[in-house]
């Protein structure tokens, strides 16, 4: 039964005290409510996600793109050229050293890494015809007639299109001849299978193949090609332009030191050597390049996307003024508050960042193929870009988060109007 | 760290209001000096003119506001001294809110709502689920549990407030013009809700502009200018029922 207590003299001892602090909300319970308003305030909170993804997709993107492109222009040096040496003589009195011994020779083959080694030289400017000259006198063709050894077709890295190679001294090397592909097509001289003939300043040489050659350093597209060995008398003595030497691609520097030695053991700078293009300095100027870019634009979306999200943030503290008034009263700290709003941001950033991160990969996968660029992406960034997503909703939740936690109670229930 | 009241030869009643000030600004006082004394197993009225200082006091009593000047004892800590921390947790722990317009989240269901007034008490959301449960059936929501609260009448949006009160078992219910939103029929069943409230361990105060409603507490009190003085006339009345009766008598069983 009950009594009035206002009239009792005395109360008895046993009356509960106060609650100390020790039951509170956890950080998991705050964590779950952040959450569940999130899920309820999505379309809100969709603005504020958005702004978050562009952000992270434009950086990934373009991370990924420089990546990408950088690998296509790495793919672009094509990789015979990457392990090829070409020597050549710095003047035209050093032309003779070119010339090998048998012992130079049988040096530079037995150097390790040396795939194979040919001479060029250039015999001159000649007319080219398929028909005698006395024939069909307008039909002749501009051409360089190239003395090589054999193995340039390896050290110059060409492939045959038709027919054989030139073949090595059997006595009938003489009046054979390979075409570079350029010059084939403009004879019209397709297929070397029946043995064509061509006349080269009137004198018949038997095509046996053509070949196309990635060499640059001379034009072997349209040039007529033929053995020329150094003991050749009637041509005069042999003074090779070019010696190629391809290598084994660890090896082309170790090469490229040992070839300098061997050919000029005296360093009196006779020959040049030069070696592929140096592709760390290449990579670095492209990167370089496009890393200026990255920074502006990654930049620039990060500064939107912070000013969106707390732009959106505050605007989503001032809407709910009421509910914070309303949690205070039932019993939420201001740090509880605050926690909350800073989860919010924190969870809409970690959810923009992840929408982001597909974003910026779809990005880079469509651009890439669009361009034929082999698709390239640092996997740790892509990891990271949620997480970049997390902090940037954090910090820019913050400020909002601080502001929601000062709400006096009265004030923010008042606001309900 | 709380202060114990002292120099007292009288226990200290659960709750003490004495020589409150609440001003705004240097013009404003909206409480002078009041002094007030409440004990559980009451219930209270509070009435008075538009703008006298009835919210702003029940506000205080309710640690949703602090005094400009003066001493709030309760169970003999003085709560002036006490960080705003562990206020807000006595809020939760001690207290429990019902307001003129109802401050139900518009887009949660009923349970939802009610269950919010537990979240910051820690317990499970299991055991948050159970008693809210429970109290939509006291307050005859039953069927309504996962409605969201945008489709109920005003009658009912109040009563999901009173469960969201009581899902603590708050020793005060303070209530700041619960029915004023609603119409006489709504309002009689709010109030007797609300007075069903009142048992040994807890009290009930009605802030309203409604004499008769005030009349069904058991002690009212007037607010006028800021100023607290009892209400004679409804304390007369509350009197001769406790005489007439013989025994103690449950208000809310009224
Ligand atoms: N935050 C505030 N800032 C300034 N003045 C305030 C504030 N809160 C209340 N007041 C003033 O204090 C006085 C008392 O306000 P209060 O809300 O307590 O009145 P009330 O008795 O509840 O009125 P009503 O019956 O209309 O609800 C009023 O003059 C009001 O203008
Ligand atoms: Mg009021």
């Amino acid at each position: 039964m009950m009594i009035r207590h206002h009239t009792l003299a005395g109360l008895p001892d046993s009356r509960p005290t106060l609650p100390k602090a020790r039951s509170h909300i956890s950080l998991g319970q705050v964590a779950d409510e952040a959450l569940f308003t999130i899920a309820e305030n999505l379309r809100r909170a969709a603005f504020a996600m958005i702004g978050v993804a562009v952000g992270v997709a434009a950086i990934l993107a373009v991370a990924g793109l420089t990546a990408s492109a950088s690998a296509a222009v790495l793919l672009g040096f094509n990789t015979d050229q990457a392990r090829r040496i070409d020597v050549s003589p710095s003047s035209e009195s050093a032309q003779s050293t070119l010339i090998l011994t048998d012992d130079q020779q049988h040096s530079l083959r037995n150097l390790p890494g040396v795939v194979a080694a040919g001479t060029i030289d250039q015999i001159g400017a000649v007319s080219i015809s398929t028909l005698p000259f006395w024939i069909d006198p307008d039909g002749a063709q501009d051409t360089t007639l190239l003395g090589v050894s054999s193995d340039v077709v390896h050290a110059a890295g060409c492939e045959l299109l038709t027919g054989r190679w030139l073949l090595g001294a059997d006595g009938s090397h003489y009046s054979e001849v390979v075409l570079g592909d350029g010059l084939a097509e403009l004879l019209g001289v397709t297929s070397a299978a029946d043995g064509r003939i061509v006349y080269i300043a009137s004198d018949p040489y038997a095509v046996t193949g053509v070949v196309h050659c990635k060499y640059s350093g001379i034009n072997l597209t349209d040039s007529a090609m033929i053995l020329y060995l150094a003991a050749d008398g009637d041509r005069g003595p042999s003074a090779p332009e070019h010696l190629l030497i391809s290598t084994e691609s660890a090896w082309t520097n170790q090469v490229r030191s040992a070839v300098g030695l061997l050919l000029d053991p005296n360093q009196t700078g006779s020959v040049q050597v030069s070696g592929p293009p140096d592709y760390a300095a290449i990579r670095e100027a492209v990167a370089g390049d496009i890393n200026g870019l990255y920074l502006a634009l990654g930049g620039v979306a990060l500064l939107v996307a912070t000013i969106g999200i707390v732009n959106t943030r505050l605007m989503a503290v001032i809407e709910r003024v009421p509910e914070i008034g309303l949690r205070r009263a039932l019993g939420a700290t201001r740090t509880a508050i605050g926690v909350q709003f800073l989860l919010e941001s924190a969870g809409i950033g970690l959810v923009g960042g992840l929408i982001g991160t597909a974003m910026g990969l779809a990005t880079v996968v469509l651009v890439s193929l669009s361009q034929s660029w082999p698709p390239t992406i640092d996997l740790r960034l892509a990891g990271l870009a949620p997480l970049a997503g997390l902090l940037l909703g954090s910090i820019a939740g913050a400020y909002p988060a601080w502001r929601a936690s000062r709400f006096e109670p009265v004030a923010a229930l008042r606001a309900a109007g | 760290m709380a202060v114990k009241k002292t120099g007292q030869n009288q226990p200290h009643s659960w709750l003490e209001l004495s020589a409150i000030n609440r001003s705004f600004g240097a013009r404003i006082h909206a409480l002078r000096a009041v002094n007030l004394r409440l004990e559980l197993g009451e219930s209270y009225s509070i009435i008075g003119p538009s703008g006298s200082g009835k919210s702003t006091l029940l506000n205080i009593i309710g640690l949703l506001d602090r005094p400009s000047g003066g001493h709030y004892w309760l169970q003999g800590v003085d709560t002036t001294q006490v960080s705003d921390a562990q206020i807000s947790r006595w809020r939760c722990q001690l207290f429990g809110f019902v307001f003129q317009d109802f401050h139900l989240l518009a887009r949660r269901s009923v349970i939802e709502n009610v269950m919010l007034g537990a979240l910051y008490t820690g317990i499970s959301r299991a055991q948050r689920w159970r008693r809210a449960n429970d109290l939509i059936g006291v307050v005859g929501l039953k069927g309504r549990t996962n409605d969201p609260v945008g489709q109920l009448s005003g009658g009912e949006r109040q009563r999901v407030a009173i469960a969201r009160a009581l899902i603590n078992e708050p020793k005060l219910l303070l209530c700041d013009e619960p029915t004023g939103n609603l119409d006489s029929v709504a309002a009689d069943g709010i109030t007797q809700l609300i007075l069903n409230c009142v048992s040994p361990q807890t009290a009930v105060i009605i802030v309203t502009h409604d004499q008769q409603l005030a009349a069904r507490c058991r002690s009212s009190w007037v607010v006028r200018d800021g100023q607290v003085s009892p209400n004679l006339s409804i304390m007369t009345s509350s009197e001769t029922a406790f005489t007439a009766s013989g025994s103690p008598v449950t208000p809310g069983a009224r």
